[in-house]
């Protein structure tokens, strides 16, 4: 006679080499909830069909049982305090892993885009050009200006340091420098730790 | 019989020479472990020299590369590097910009410290490389690709962990730190001060008080001759002169 047992949900193992970190309080601290979603707003700059690819990724790495809709998805990305439609409810540390393992997943994608931006990044300091002066990474950064713009709740003090382009600018390729990292081999682990320091106990 | 392993990215090349501890008699097929490193090398594209040394540069490159590009991810920086001067025995990796590393290897950890002809030094007699990010990635990479194969050097180990609260100093500066707080203050005191210029409203004078005095035949508070108002009874009867009071329900 078959025995009933209940299985036990496994959590998913795409997440299985990022570990859990020791925090304070309930959920992740407001920096980490800043900096994954910011790290998500540089991919949709860089691929204009980056919203979609971030629900085909869900699927992909079989994340559908912490992120089942896009609905979810757009809540977690508003626990950032930042937003302009912010939700109080605290990212849980699995639902942060889903999202980094998402944005590393995503950015292993753009691994030769985000290399060539950077090199042409390089190449026009050294000729002391404006970064607009290439298409490529002029699109980029005016995508990101016009998706951070209307995202984030522009009145708060303490995001008076991006009031204006060029500031915009420098965050944008701060955050391609963070993506490039994404795409490495231990890539999500640095990420990972990165998004909590100076958090843990 | 010497193991050699190479890892190869567009700016960056590791190679390794060592010895394995495996037995001679194995299958020729099998890839032997490189237990026992006896020479490091890192190239890197567009430098004028290569870093050679041996497991102390390897390991110093493997602490500073983890470090330094985890303080740049995240902005926060270890205390102990924030408290203590630069070491002139230590490999270190700091940025110099946006998109710039320099990269300082003393000359205590290579085989052939280089010459001043041949490579930037520092007053230290340090060798000293600015490498761009991408450069920067690729060495990093690099080296987690070499930690990640478990077939050369297994007992070197790393894993990123974040700095605890106790670690970390604030990777923001004083002043944004403290800028909303400033604000604040600023705004509050450019209220008061324009609430200062609004000219304090007059003081209304009160009118002198009668001085009363028994006069025989005059009744007090009424001037001799005047006609007397009439007042309002408690009943709210419409009088002349009286506002009519509308009762309200109970």
């Amino acid at each position: 006679m078959p025995v009933e047992s209940p299985i036990e949900s496994s959590p998913p193992l795409a997440l299985a080499n990022l570990p859990d970190q020791e925090l304070p309080g309930e959920g992740c601290p407001r920096r980490t909830c800043w900096e994954i979603d910011l790290l998500l707003i540089a991919l949709e700059a860089l691929d204009l069909d980056g919203a979609e690819a971030m629900l085909m990724a869900c699927q992909e790495l079989q994340l559908q049982s912490v992120i089942p809709h896009r609905v979810l998805l757009w809540r977690l990305r508003c626990t950032n305090p930042f937003r302009r439609q912010s939700y109080r409810e605290p990212l849980s540390l699995e639902q942060a892993k889903a999202l980094v393992t998402i944005a590393c997943h995503l950015a292993r994608r753009q691994t030769a885009t985000i290399r060539q931006l950077l090199l042409v990044y390089d190449q026009l300091r050294a000729q002391q050009l404006p970064p607009e002066s290439q298409i490529s990474l002029g699109d980029y950064l005016e995508r990101f200006r016009r998706h951070f713009r209307s995202r984030m709740n522009l009145k708060r003090s303490a995001l008076v340091v991006y009031a204006t382009n060029e500031q915009l600018n420098e965050l944008a390729l701060h955050l391609l420098g963070q993506l490039l990292f994404c795409t490495g081999t231990a890539g999500s682990q640095r990420i990972w730790a990165s998004l909590f320091d100076g958090e843990v106990i | 019989m010497p193991v050699l392993r190479q890892y190869s990215l567009p700016y960056c090349t590791l190679i390794l020479e060592g010895l394995t501890s495996q037995p001679a008699a194995m299958d020729a097929l099998d890839r032997p472990t490189l237990d026992i490193l006896v020479r490091f090398e890192c190239h890197l594209l567009n430098q004028t020299f290569a870093l050679r040394g041996g497991k102390d540069l390897l390991e110093a490159m493997l602490a500073v590369t983890g470090d330094s590009v985890q303080t740049w991810l995240s902005g926060v920086q270890h205390r102990h590097h924030k408290l203590a001067d630069a070491d002139a025995a230590e490999v270190t990796l700091m940025p110099v910009d946006a998109n710039t590393f320099k990269l300082t290897v003393p000359p205590s950890l290579l085989l052939a410290p280089p010459t001043a002809a041949e490579a930037t030094l520092s007053d230290t007699g340090a060798l000293e490389m600015q490498l761009p990010l991408v450069q920067v990635f690729d060495l990093v990479e690099a080296l987690d690709q070499l930690v990640a194969d478990r077939q050369t050097l297994p007992s070197i180990e790393w894993q990123p962990q974040p700095l605890s609260r106790r670690q970390a100093v604030a990777g923001e500066s004083v002043l944004k730190q403290t800028g909303s707080a400033f604000v604040g203050i600023g705004s509050l005191a450019t209220a008061a001060a324009l609430l200062f210029m609004v000219p304090v409203p007059p003081r209304p004078i009160p009118s002198p008080t009668p001085v009363e005095t028994t006069v025989p035949g005059v009744t007090p508070g009424v001037t001799p001759g005047a006609i007397p108002s009439p007042i309002p009874s408690p009943n709210g009867q419409n009088l002349p002169n009286s506002t009519p009071t509308v009762p309200t329900a109970p």
